[in-house]
Order: C-alpha cells, then sequence, then structure tokens
C-alpha cells in the first residue's frame, strides 16, 4: 500500500491546529453517563424551539421537494430581510449557519500574513478559521468580562484586515453600547473590516444596545453576522447570514459557497422572521429564568457572570470539566469554560424552569459532595 | 555557550566495516554541539555500542539512518531502520541474556544504554524501530542570588518570562525548595533557558510591576508528554503575602495558555502545598524509593482540559476492580471490555521496549508485540533492571489496545500493581503498574 507523505502535503498550520471535536449524540452520552433523561444546557438552544409557523413549515415540507436543489443564494428570504431592515437584498449573503460566513470574510480579505482581530475569551470560531486558513489571530485579553476597546486598537498593524467583536459576547454577555461602538469604529476609521457579530442581539433589550445594521451607512466597513440559530430556535437547520455595505458584499459574495442552506431552512426562515410574538415570548422566559438562575446560584455561595444573552456563567468551586461530567450523570448537560479560557467556570443555557431546577438540584447535590481539601491537596 | 549546529544525519548500511565513520559521526557530532570532553567520550562509547549491537543482529543489508540531535539542552542520537531487517526479538534487552546466570553473550544495548542519561526503544509503524541515547548537558557553575529569603510584591502579572527572567524564576526556586519539590533537572538557570528555547518545556512566572517589574513571586513549569497529556510542576511560591493569589493566578493562565491545545488534560508531577485544590482531582499517588534508600510519596493531581464525551477500554480480570473504583471516583464514563486469552495463536517471542531515566532511577517497560515468552521476558527484563541498581521499575499498560489488557494477569503474577490511572494518556486511558516485589 502507498503511504501518503502527509508531512510534506501538510501546511504547517493545519499541523499546528487542532481539530475541534464535536460532543458525541445525547443517547450515547445518556448510555456512557448512565443517565435516563438529559437536559441540554450546552448550546444556547432556544427551550420554546422554533416560532410555530416554522414549525408547521418543518411539519409540512413536500418530501419530493428534498429532491431539488433549493435557491442558491437564499433569494426569497433576502428579499425579506432586505424589506424589514429597509436594505438591499445584495447586501445579504447567507450561509450554512452563521459559522460558514465567519469563513466568507476571512477568506475574502486575508493573504499570507495578515492578521485578525478578536477577544481572547469569546467565541472560538473567529481564531478557529483564521488559524486553519494560515492567518495569525491576535487574541486580545478581556477586561471585567468585556472586549477591550484600546487594547484591540493598540493590537493592530499594517497586516490586521478584520476585528471582529461579539456583541454581546458569548460567554460573558456584556456588550459595547452604541457610545463605545461609535468611538472605536471611529478610530479604526475605515481601515479594517470590523464584523460585529449579533448571534444573541434578539436577546438585548437595553436602549443603548447598537443596531449594526444602522451603523452600516455611517461605517461601510462594519459587516453584521445573524443566526435564526438561537433565538428563532432553527439550530438543526444551520441557517445563518451576513449583511453589509453594498460593495463589502460583493468582495465577499466571490467566497461565498452557493446552494449552502437547505430548502427547509430557507422556508422555516420565511415563516420565522416577522414572528415577534416568539421573540416577546423567548424574552420573558429567558429573563425570567435567568433571574431565577442567578439568585439560586448566588445563594450556592457562587460567583455569576449573567448579563445579557440567553446563558449564564457560573464559577465553580471545583474543576469544571469534572463538573460536566458529575452533572451529566445526573442528566444535566452545561458546557466546561476551560476552553474558552475560563478554568472552573461553566456555561449554563437558559432553559425551561423544569431544566434550571435540575440543573440546580444537580449542581447543590455535587457541590455538597466536594470534600473541602486542604492546601494543596486537591477536591475529590 | 548553545551552537547553532542542530542536526547531522548519516544513512549507511549496517556493517562492522562502517564502524570507524559512525564513531567519527557520533565523536565530532558530540563537539559541534558543545558537549564536555568527558560527555563526547560517553556519547561515543554509546554509539559503538549499540552499532556493534546492530551489526551483530542484522540480518543481510539492512539500512539504518544515524542522528546527531542537538537539543540545546542535551544531544540525542537516534537510530532508526525497518524492523523488518533484524529479529524484532533482539530488541528486548533481555535478549542475549540467559535467564538462568543473567550472563550475556552481548550486551551492547545494555551497555550503550549505561553510558547515557535516558535510553529508549520505540516501535512507530511510520519509521519503523527507533532507538534514541539522550546525553544531557554539563553547564558550569552558576553564582547564586544573595537576595532577602522571600519576595514581598505590591502587585504582579503573569506572563511568559525573557532569558533573564526565566533564570531569576530559577534561582528562587532553588533557594525556596529542594529536589524533592523543584527537581534536580530544573535546577540550573542557564539549561532551563535552554530548555524553553528547544521548545520542550514552557513557563510562566508572577512578577512585579512597575519598579518591581524585575522580581519574580512565582512560577509553573510545563511539558507536553506524549500523544495527550500535559505534565506540570508547580505552583512554585516565592511571595508569602500574596501566595494564594499568585497560585491560583498562574494556575488559572497555565490552563487558559494550554486550553485550545490537543492536549486532553494535565497533572501535577512535581507540586507544592500551594496548588490550588479546586482546580485539580487526585488521580493518585506513588511511592518513589529514592538512591539513598529513603521513599518518597508523590501525588499526582489532574484535571481534564476537554469534556469528557466518554470511550471504551479493554481490561481483563484482576484489573477490573481498580479501574471500577477510580472510574466511579472521578466520574470517568467508560465501557470497560474484558478480554483474555482463549487458546489463540501467540507469536513465539514478545518485545518490550524500555526508557532508562536513571537521575530518577527508573525504568518504564511497554509492551510492544504478545509473544508466548511474554511473562519470562518481563521478568528478565524486572530481574536487569534489579541487577542495574533502578529503584522504581514501572510498566505503562494502554486500555486503548486490546492485545495489551490480555497482558494484565501476568503482569500481577509478575509483581506489578496498578498505581495510577492516566486518564487519555494513550489511545484510551494509560495504567500504570508498579514493580513492588
Amino acid at each position: 500500500m502507498v503511504s501518503v507523505p502527509l508531512s510534506d502535503l501538510v501546511p504547517d498550520y493545519i499541523k499546528r491546529f487542532e481539530a475541534y471535536l464535536p460532543s458525541k449524540p445525547d443517547a450515547e452520552l445518556m448510555k456512557l453517563y448512565g443517565c435516563s433523561r438529559l437536559f441540554r444546557l450546552n448550546n444556547n438552544e432556544n427551550p420554546l424551539g422554533p416560532p410555530p409557523g416554522a414549525q408547521e413549515i418543518i411539519r409540512q415540507f413536500p418530501p419530493m421537494k428534498a429532491s431539488l436543489y433549493p435557491s442558491g443564494d437564499a433569494y426569497f428570504v433576502r428579499n425579506k430581510l432586505a424589506s424589514r431592515f429597509g436594505l438591499d437584498p445584495d447586501q445579504f449573503l447567507f450561509g450554512n449557519g452563521a459559522n460558514e460566513v465567519i469563513a466568507f470574510v476571512i477568506k475574502a480579505f486575508c493573504q499570507e500574513g495578515d492578521n485578525i482581530i478578536t477577544a481572547d475569551k469569546t467565541f472560538s470560531v473567529y481564531e478557529w478559521v483564521a488559524e486553519f486558513s494560515g492567518f495569525e489571530a491576535r487574541l486580545v485579553p478581556i477586561k471585567n468580562f468585556g472586549f477591550d476597546d484600546e487594547a484591540m486598537l493598540k493590537a493592530i498593524d499594517g497586516r490586521t484586515k478584520i476585528i471582529f467583536i461579539c456583541n454581546p459576547n458569548n460567554p460573558t454577555g456584556t456588550y459595547w453600547n452604541t457610545e463605545k461602538m461609535t468611538g472605536f469604529l471611529d478610530r479604526v476609521a475605515g481601515r479594517q473590516i470590523v464584523v460585529i457579530d449579533e448571534a444573541y442581539c434578539e436577546f438585548v433589550s437595553k436602549p443603548d444596545y447598537p443596531n449594526g445594521m444602522e451603523l452600516m451607512e455611517e461605517y461601510p466597513n462594519v459587516v453584521v453576522f445573524r443566526t435564526f440559530s438561537k433565538m428563532y430556535g432553527l439550530a438543526g437547520l444551520r441557517i445563518g447570514y451576513l449583511v453589509g455595505n453594498r460593495e463589502v458584499v460583493d468582495v465577499i459574495r466571490r467566497t461565498c459557497v452557493v446552494y449552502s442552506v437547505n430548502g427547509v431552512a430557507q422556508d422555516a426562515v420565511m415563516a420565522a422572521i416577522d414572528d415577534d410574538d416568539h421573540v416577546e415570548r423567548t424574552r420573558e422566559l429567558v429573563n425570567r429564568e435567568k433571574a431565577y438562575l442567578d439568585s439560586e446560584l448566588r445563594a450556592l455561595g457562587l460567583e455569576v457572570q449573567a448579563a445579557e444573552g440567553c446563558y449564564a456563567m457560573v464559577r465553580l468551586p471545583m474543576s469544571d470539566t469534572l463538573a460536566y461530567r458529575k452533572l451529566m450523570s445526573r442528566g444535566v448537560m452545561v458546557r466546561s469554560m476551560t476552553g474558552f479560557r475560563f478554568p472552573n467556570w461553566i456555561r449554563v443555557s437558559i432553559g425551561r424552569h423544569e431544566a434550571m431546577e435540575a440543573f440546580i438540584e444537580a449542581l447543590s447535590a455535587i457541590l455538597k459532595k466536594t470534600v473541602p481539601a486542604a492546601p494543596g491537596q486537591a477536591s475529590s | 555557550m548553545n551552537s547553532m549546529a542542530r542536526k547531522a544525519s548519516l544513512t549507511l548500511d549496517v556493517s562492522p566495516s562502517f564502524t570507524p565513520l559512525v564513531l567519527d559521526f557520533a565523536e565530532k557530532g558530540a563537539m559541534a554541539f558543545n558537549m564536555a570532553d568527558g560527555d563526547v567520550s560517553r556519547v561515543r562509547l554509546a554509539v559503538e555500542e549499540v552499532f556493534g549491537y546492530l551489526c551483530h543482529t542484522a540480518k543481510t543489508g539492512p539500512a539504518v539512518t544515524i542522528e546527531a540531535l542537538n537539543n540545546l539542552y542535551s544531544m540525542e542520537i537516534r537510530f532508526t531502520f525497518k524492523a523488518r531487517s533484524f529479529d524484532p526479538y533482539a530488541f528486548n534487552l533481555t535478549a542475549f541474556v540467559t535467564p538462568d546466570d543473567g550472563q550475556a553473550d552481548n550486551l551492547g544495548l545494555l551497555i550503550g544504554s549505561r553510558a547515557v542519561d535516558r535510553f529508549s526503544i520505540a516501535h512507530s509503524h511510520s519509521d519503523g524501530l527507533v532507538l534514541s541515547l539522550i546525553k544531557e548537558k554539563s553547564y558550569p557553575p552558576w553564582p547564586e542570588d544573595k537576595g532577602r529569603p522571600w519576595i514581598s510584591l505590591k502587585d504582579f502579572i503573569t506572563k511568559k518570562p525573557d532569558d533573564e527572567m526565566t533564570k531569576r524564576f530559577v534561582r528562587e526556586g532553588v533557594r525556596h525548595y529542594d529536589e524533592a519539590i523543584f527537581p534536580a533537572a530544573y535546577r540550573v538557570p542557564a539549561r532551563m533557558v535552554d530548555m524553553i528555547a528547544q521548545g520542550d518545556y514552557h513557563v510562566l512566572v508572577a512578577c512585579g510591576t512597575g519598579t518591581e517589574g524585575g522580581e519574580v513571586g512565582g512560577g509553573i513549569i510545563w511539558r507536553f508528554i506524549g500523544e495527550g497529556m500535559i505534565q506540570f510542576y508547580g505552583p512554585y511560591i516565592f511571595d508569602q503575602r500574596l501566595r494564594s493569589d499568585i497560585a491560583g493566578t498562574l494556575v488559572d493562565a497555565f490552563l487558559s495558555a494550554v486550553a485550545k491545545t490537543d492536549r486532553s488534560g494535565a497533572y501535577a508531577y512535581y507540586t507544592t502545598a500551594d496548588l490550588p485544590a479546586e482546580y485539580f482531582e487526585p488521580l493518585g499517588e506513588i511511592e518513589y524509593s529514592l538512591g539513598d534508600g529513603s521513599r518518597q510519596t508523590r501525588g499526582f493531581f489532574y484535571r481534564q482540559l476537554k469534556e469528557d464525551t466518554g470511550s471504551h477500554v479493554w481490561a481483563s480480570g484482576p484489573l477490573e476492580p481498580f479501574l471500577r473504583e477510580i472510574y466511579d471516583r472521578l466520574f470517568l464514563p467508560r465501557q470497560i471490555v474484558s478480554t483474555s486469552f482463549e487458546g489463540e495463536r501467540r507469536a513465539p517471542h514478545s518485545v518490550l521496549s524500555v526508557e532508562f531515566n536513571r537521575p530518577h532511577s527508573s525504568a518504564t517497560i511497554r509492551p510492544v508485540w504478545d509473544g508466548e515468552d511474554y511473562t519470562e521476558n518481563l521478568a528478565g527484563h524486572v530481574r536487569i533492571f534489579e541487577e542495574e541498581g533502578l529503584k522504581n521499575i514501572f510498566f505503562d499498560l494502554d486500555l486503548g489496545v486490546p492485545w495489551q489488557a490480555k497482558l494484565i494477569p501476568a503482569l500481577f503474577k509478575s509483581g506489578f500493581k496498578p498505581v495510577l490511572l492516566l486518564p487519555y494518556a494513550g489511545l484510551a486511558d494509560v495504567v500504570v503498574f508498579q514493580h513492588v516485589r
């Protein structure tokens, strides 16, 4: 058998890159951890699911339509969004989840020797895509759980092409208000593309929260990311988009993979976009349960970072990866945060009250069983 | 003091007529890498023994590649050759030792191993057999700081140290900790600088700010081992007032630094009383015999860096209670799949690889191939190590490899007992056995 000369074929930046391994399917995890039910509080999914109209579309999707290619550029969805936001349909590009549009932007603007800037403790995919594409990801330490604007500006050099701002930030929930955002954009002065990732924007109701789409007119270097995976409960169908200045988007379109959004997703989104009632009901649930969670966690004496978004972070007096295993054995799946560079923190997605209670009950039990350790001796 | 020459290699047939060439290569390589005179001789001796052994055991016409590698703080001579050119059995240390009286017809590998600090035989599917000899470099004596016993910082930050800060960290480490905590290999400042420059070790220090920017209040050391683990040392703390703050911040910074690597876990190899308990899980303890006859018990603390998605492990009878206790205690989701020999055909000869660490008076055995003579071969290895005066004999067993699991009963019968489980340290978890009689 011929051996593949991988060391010659594989670029160094790929050799250095660590592949992301997603979780096993729920059924496998339940078997391994010996639990009979599982509350998924790890991926910030909407506990209400998709809006009712979208659910009906999914239910009624004609099987024969599965044999047809979908619209290659989400034609109707772009038109509908353009109408809703008062923009041009050609300002929108769709991807198989917002993750894919991150790759579109990086491929469109970066070449060998270029860099991107983002925070060290934020959504990891900006960093991953840059690194496995051979570009440097400059990670600026966050400050008080938020993006550090001054430090990010200092990190810019002549090879910086894109700055990614997660607003509100996943996982800390902090956000830049309009004043901070515009101040930052003024100082960038159009020299770099500034991506404002608004994956969780629909969960924010603060009056000083900036709308990236409104900033694009004054700042044509702004590109906004949004997704239907969070508020609209369509994570399983994988559909997200970017929106920007027409000329900028025309450049990004060159790296855009068409036909990557399936037909069910496009149809479901058409039914979901205008369902403001769904947004309101989700916000109510998230606000109510986040308040409950915050109160219960603080009663346990734990440090909580719960700001915007449908998630909260908790600092534990034990290893987060150990807590993950112990919680899994009690049927609760959270996100351990070592991978976000937050050792001993977990992130909990806001779910229905039953799930929140199950989480609090399981966490209380494992904390009670954690043996206080003498200095230098680890807890068990 | 470091030479820029980093690598030389030689590929030739395994033939005694090339012995002078090989010896010249080893000697001149060692000199080019600035090895001390005595060390040059030891490298030459080791290479002479190993090459002679290869000539003695080779079938006709095999080629060997000999590489001399300047690892800045050590020199490695690496022999790489295709296993099919040799009887694999020859690469057991016991190959030419008569079991009855321990006498040897040819002890080339053993003699070679004695002349260097570390020695290993590994088998890789892609490269073939890799036989490695490592000789540590000598460093000149270094001046000790005559500073105050404890540092007292107003504030601190953590960062990767430059060379001078690294040396300062080592001097403080030596002043505050004995070798049982701050190990001998790390107690030479310039050597630590070279270890970091080589990329084998990583250090973070907590240093002062402003006018105290040159002061080091603590540090932590780590290195990557095997395919999936990180071994760390510390946190070492030199500031009494801020000690718990510094320890927590150092561990947090260390974990953040390694969080996105391909490693699944990190464990403390040498630790201190300042290790923040809440970050770690106790794996177990190993009792080591020291050169002076005393014993030292070291605890191993661990944490996973990734969410454990579970796996299956292979095991057989006597190990299962140990595994179940550990898996229950650590909440590790594992399916234990039992296996055993049921009369299936086995190769006549087993092969065991070894790794000597003479400064630690230890040897670690790893199974390479199974064979009918496995039990005798293992006993022969233990006997050789004991004759060599090695006080700590370990056996690493990879639970991701089914045939290795079948060796477990013989391990117990040969006086080994399981002392530690390292999650995901191999294809699956690795159990460390220790020879206890």
